[in-house]
């Protein structure tokens, strides 16, 4: 102990001495070991921690199967005969999110409500902060509410009496039952407020498919008994009611998986970056070490001639490498926290990436850094440590050439560390590459609609003024009112060119899909009906959103409510439906409920629905004044600033009515830019990692060719002394380097070429072998390797031949 | 046999040479006049210090005088610029040095072949020219070894070879025994002795009185001149200061 305190002493003393190397050294140190621990709060968080609740492992998604083999929500009535059926789970639930208007205190406001049934907080094992949760089997309807604590805090102000008040819900009494605890969090939730949902098993084609299903395993089953015993009930059930459920079938996911499984790729795509990185900073600070190693001989020989032993030699050494590291990995752990928090405000990306605690710097991440601080110091020290005591241990000689065999000996690790450098900073030069493209092609993708000048404002019309008298049924007149009167008022603004209503907005808005029938086509079978996507549409709602009327015409004052019901199909339904013939006139039958059918009265462009890496989906579009919906965005096209547009359509909806909530008003380009936020952030983390690759491995190639020049000093003299001209001796300095550079692209491509398939899931548009990422890779880092090895052999240039000569 | 001819092979006139660091000038050479002529044995002697060092430097195109003029062959070669003075050296002038400055990373064959690849000499003729060279020396049969696997004379013998496998105009030998013990110096002073009996014109520094008669002519300086110029003057002898 003494001797390590001894040699601790002596690493602090030799930093001290050697500050210029010391503050690389440990800034080098702290960027790579900085961003690890930042992406590990990410991989702690994503791939390695369980979901925050007792027994997470026990937890499971539950998904009905359609005929394509895709999870697709639940239908309730499926879920209650899975209920009664299947052995597999101790106990079941389901739930959507939907909005809710809270008022009665302050600005009325849309609140994100889940909807669950009543075993839902014992599926998770949540145990309240404050009161109860829902009685388990009691799924009546009566208004009762779980809060949220962040809600509790922000909007009862933290009250301890909050049990039992009451909050005015779409307009409705509901009472506070319970206060869930401040470290609740569901994934993917935005909920603020938990509502029962009223399970009404019966006619399944009343409800169609739209709920989340949970469940909790029982104990000793397995996530596949479970799977096989769902799937078994869905078979059943599929039998029993063929037009419902042919050829469905059911699913068990476990819930981590389905929270977060989309987040496993790029956030291994990002840990895998980030390793690399810090493999080159290991080489990096080696190549350094080694350099230094020639100017410790001496002293190293000193000391094995005063009796020290090889262990105790290497011993020392890496104990200074220990303390640049930790040194180095104190630093990277205060970088992490700023890392963290420049991640976590950017944009809606970090949202999903902020759950279950990730992006946050907590003790785990501590320990992680500790680990590889210590990791890394043995990775860059053990070599240098190595190599120096054993030239120490053989001695270095004077005379000419008998150095020389230590010196090529150490030049080929400096080579082959350098080799490996220009490798890894090209595997993440490539791969930033493909991403840039890929990004490039995702932003250039025509989503159908133009999203500039355009507006958005969502709102949910749940508030009981659209309610009949009895409360229990929508008023359709009073629904399609509210919405036309605040259209004619926007329509009235000089500013306003066009202004329109949908129920969900593209890219934006949730799903709504449903089988249709072809009228006048032969009956498909069960399970293979052709489907669409439905929207409900009121005024000039294609105008506002830049979507071309291809044929046809759009809805107008013909389409009334007790007009013979019309329909307006996109491109993609009429090549599908009706090639090579004109839809306009032709029937489609929709089951909603009811059996709606209408008639085709116009075409018009797609639209990239569901994103804009998701093709277009056939997509029926029919009209408010016939099928009111109770959520709504009005969308505006204006030239007007956005704050002026907000400010009208503000204006419009209070002068209609001033306790309607407003969900949010958004340009519609944010919408886009939130469907691209996600390889954005990727783009730029990987920029940002290349190029502190590139920079090290300029540095370090730099450096290995510089000591190569001083060590050459003589040589080069001797080759200037024999008729060398200034650019063969440039030719030969810079040689060297680009041949080091050229065996490490092509080491770096070849990884890339047979490595590549592994980012098949995040790329868009471009294959992971992109010649032209993998080429702009090699030219850029060939381009600046020739640089790095160019200022030096300026240097050998200058060398003077005479002075050289003389030198020992 | 010898093959001296009158004709001037190089000539420096009026040569000064004044190395000026932070606030001292150090006049290494002061008017040089001197004129080495085809086939001479040129010895140039003097203590420690004296400017021999300089002198061959500025006669191997290393450095540049001060002032002053330099022919080669009857062509100024002062206002050349760094590439030609390479090329120039390249073809006309031999270097052998004290510490041999054999390149460690390279074999023998290829550091007798080193000069000849800067001069764009053909494969084949390289081949050539490096074998005889070193036949010549008696290291013919070394010619995949390295450096450090030779001896010191032997090391001298490959360096002899390299100055001598492009057929320069004139060896220029500084110290060349001054790293060796007296048997393999004496070895590479006959070795030297052939190459001059063979026509080839050397100019050699050297403070060692023992290889100092194996010149025809010895020029000795002090304190950056040349004080005298004996044709066959052994050193040791008394030296006439002007």
């Amino acid at each position: 102990m003494t001797g390590i305190m001894r040699d601790v002493r002596l690493a602090f003393r030799q930093l001290v001495r050697y500050p210029g190397f010391s503050v690389v050294a440990i800034l080098t140190l702290a960027v790579g070991i900085g961003a690890n621990a930042t992406i590990f709060s990410l991989v702690d968080a994503i791939l390695l921690r369980q979901l925050p609740y007792p027994n997470a492992e026990r937890l499971v998604a539950l998904y009905e199967v359609n005929p394509k083999g895709e999870h697709n929500v639940i239908g309730p009535a499926n879920f209650a005969d899975w209920r009664q059926q299947s052995r597999s789970f101790e106990a079941m639930a389901v739930g959507i999110e939907r909005p809710l208007n809270f008022s009665g205190a302050g600005e009325p406001r849309e609140v994100r409500a889940g909807l669950v049934s009543s075993e839902f907080f014992g599926v998770l094992g949540v145990q309240p902060a404050k009161g109860r949760f829902f009685s388990v089997g009691d799924d009546r309807e009566n208004r009762e509410v779980v809060l949220s604590h962040g809600f509790w805090q922000r909007q009862m102000g933290g009250d301890p009496a909050a049990i039992g008040k009451t909050l005015r819900l779409n307009d409705n009494p509901y009472t506070v039952v319970g206060i869930l605890p401040a470290s609740f969090q569901l994934p993917g939730s935005n909920a603020e407020v938990w509502d029962k949902f009223h399970l009404v098993p019966g006619d399944r084609k009343n409800y169609g498919r739209f709920l989340s299903g949970y469940a909790r395993l029982r104990p000793g089953v397995s996530v596949e008994a479970a799977r096989a015993d769902l799937s078994g009930i869905a078979k059943r059930l599929a039998v029993a009611y063929p037009e419902y459920g042919a050829k469905w079938d059911a699913t068990v996911v476990p819930l981590r998986e389905a929270l977060l499984g989309d987040l496993r790729l790029p956030v291994m795509l990002l840990w895998s970056a980030v390793g690399i990185l810090l493999l080159i900073v290991c080489a990096n600070l080696a190549n350094l070490l080694l350099a230094r190693a020639s100017g410790r001989i001496p002293e190293m020989a000193v000391r094995l001639s005063l009796g020290a032993s090889r262990r105790q030699l290497v011993q020392q050494l890496l104990i200074e490498s220990l303390v640049l590291a930790t040194l180095g990995g104190g630093l990277g752990l205060c970088f992490a926290f700023w890392g963290a928090d420049l991640l976590a405000a950017h944009t809606s990306a970090a949202a999903e990436l902020k759950m279950n605690g990730a992006l946050h710097i907590g003790l785990s991440v501590v320990l992680f850094t500790l680990a590889i601080s210590l990791v890394t110091a043995l990775l860059f020290g053990i070599i240098p440590a190595w190599s120096t005591s054993a030239m120490a241990s053989q001695g270095v000689l004077r005379s000419a050439g008998r150095g020389a065999s230590q010196d090529r000996r150490r030049s080929r690790l400096q080579s082959g560390l350098i080799m490996a450098e220009v490798s890894m900073a090209v595997v993440l030069l490539a791969g930033a590459g493909l991403m840039a493209r890929s990004f490039w092609e995702l932003y250039r993708v025509d989503p159908g609609f133009r999203a500039e000048q355009a507006m958005a404002m969502r709102m949910a019309l749940t508030s009981n003024k659209f309610l009949d008298p009895t409360g229990q049924y929508l008023m359709r007149a009073r629904l399609v009112g509210f919405g036309d009167q605040v259209l004619e008022r926007l329509k009235a603004r000089p500013e306003i060119q066009a202004a329109g209503i949908i129920n969900s907005i593209p890219i934006g808005g949730p799903r709504s899909y449903t089988s249709i029938v072809i009228v006048g086509k032969p009956t498909p079978e069960l399970g293979n009906e052709p489907a669409a996507e439905v929207r409900t549409i009121a005024g000039d709602y294609f105008h506002a959103m830049g979507i071309p009327i291809l044929k046809g015409r759009s809805f107008d004052s013909r389409d009334e409510a007790k007009s013979q019901r019309t329909f307006v199909i996109d491109e993609e339904l009429a090549n599908q439906d009706y090639p090579n013939e004109n839809p306009i006139g032709r029937h489609i039958t929709i089951d909603w409920g009811d059996i709606l059918d209408g008639e085709i009265i116009g075409v018009v462009g797609s639209v990239r629905q569901s994103g804009l890496k998701t093709p277009p989906l056939p997509t029926i579009y029919w009209w408010n004044a016939q099928m009111p919906t109770t959520r709504i965005d009005v969308v505006v096209r204006s030239s007007a600033s956005p704050e002026r547009v907000a400010n009208i359509l503000q204006s419009a909806v209070r002068a209609e009515d001033p306790d309607q909530p407003i969900a949010e008003i958004r340009p519609v380009e944010s919408i886009l830019a939130k469907d691209v936020a996600r390889p954005r952030l990727m783009l730029l983390v990987l920029v940002f990692f290349a190029g502190a690759a590139l920079l090290l491995a300029a540095i370090g190639l730099y450096g290995v060719i510089s000591y190569s020049v001083t060590r050459r000093t003589r040589e080069i003299g001797v080759r200037i002394a024999l008729g060398a001209t200034p650019q063969a001796v440039e030719r030969l300095v810079v040689g060297q380097g680009m041949r080091l550079a050229l065996w490490g692209l092509a080491a770096g491509l070849l990884a890339m070429l047979l490595g590549g398939r592994l980012l098949n899931g995040l790329v868009y548009g471009v294959r992971p072998w992109d010649p032209i990422s993998l080429v702009s890779a090699a030219v850029f880092l060939g381009g600046v390797a020739f640089l790095a090895s160019w200022i030096p052999a300026r240097r050998a240039v200058r060398t003077d031949a005479t002075t050289a000569l003389r030198q020992e | 046999m010898q093959t001296r001819s009158d004709a001037s092979l190089i000539r420096l006139e009026g040569i000064r040479k004044v190395y000026t660091t932070d606030e001292v000038e150090t006049h290494a050479l002061s008017g040089i006049h001197l004129d080495l002529r085809s086939g001479e044995y040129v010895c140039i002697a003097g203590p420690s210090g004296c400017g021999k060092t300089t002198l061959l430097s500025i006669i191997g195109l290393l450095d540049s005088a001060t002032e002053g003029a330099y022919f080669l062959k009857d062509k100024p070669v002062t206002a050349l610029d760094a590439a030609d003075r390479a090329r120039l050296r390249n073809r006309e002038i031999g270097f052998i040095f004290q510490a041999f400055n054999l390149i460690g990373d390279l074999t023998v064959f290829e550091n007798v072949e080193l000069p000849l690849t800067y001069r764009g000499i053909v494969t084949g003729e390289r081949r050539q020219r490096v074998e005889s060279a070193l036949e010549r020396v008696g290291m013919g049969h070394r010619m995949r070894h390295y450096p450090s696997q030779l001896s010191g004379g032997q090391q001298q013998r490959v360096a002899v070879a390299r100055a001598i496998a492009g057929s320069p105009s004139i060896l220029l030998a500084d110290e060349p025994t001054g790293n060796l013990d007296s048997r393999n110096g004496e070895g590479v002073m006959q070795l030297l002795g052939e190459l001059h009996r063979g026509g080839t014109t050397i100019c050699m520094v050297t403070h060692d009185p023992r290889y100092a008669p194996y010149a025809e002519r010895t020029v000795h300086m002090f304190d950056g001149q040349i004080v005298r110029d004996d044709v066959g003057a052994p050193m040791g002898a008394e030296v006439e200061v002007h």
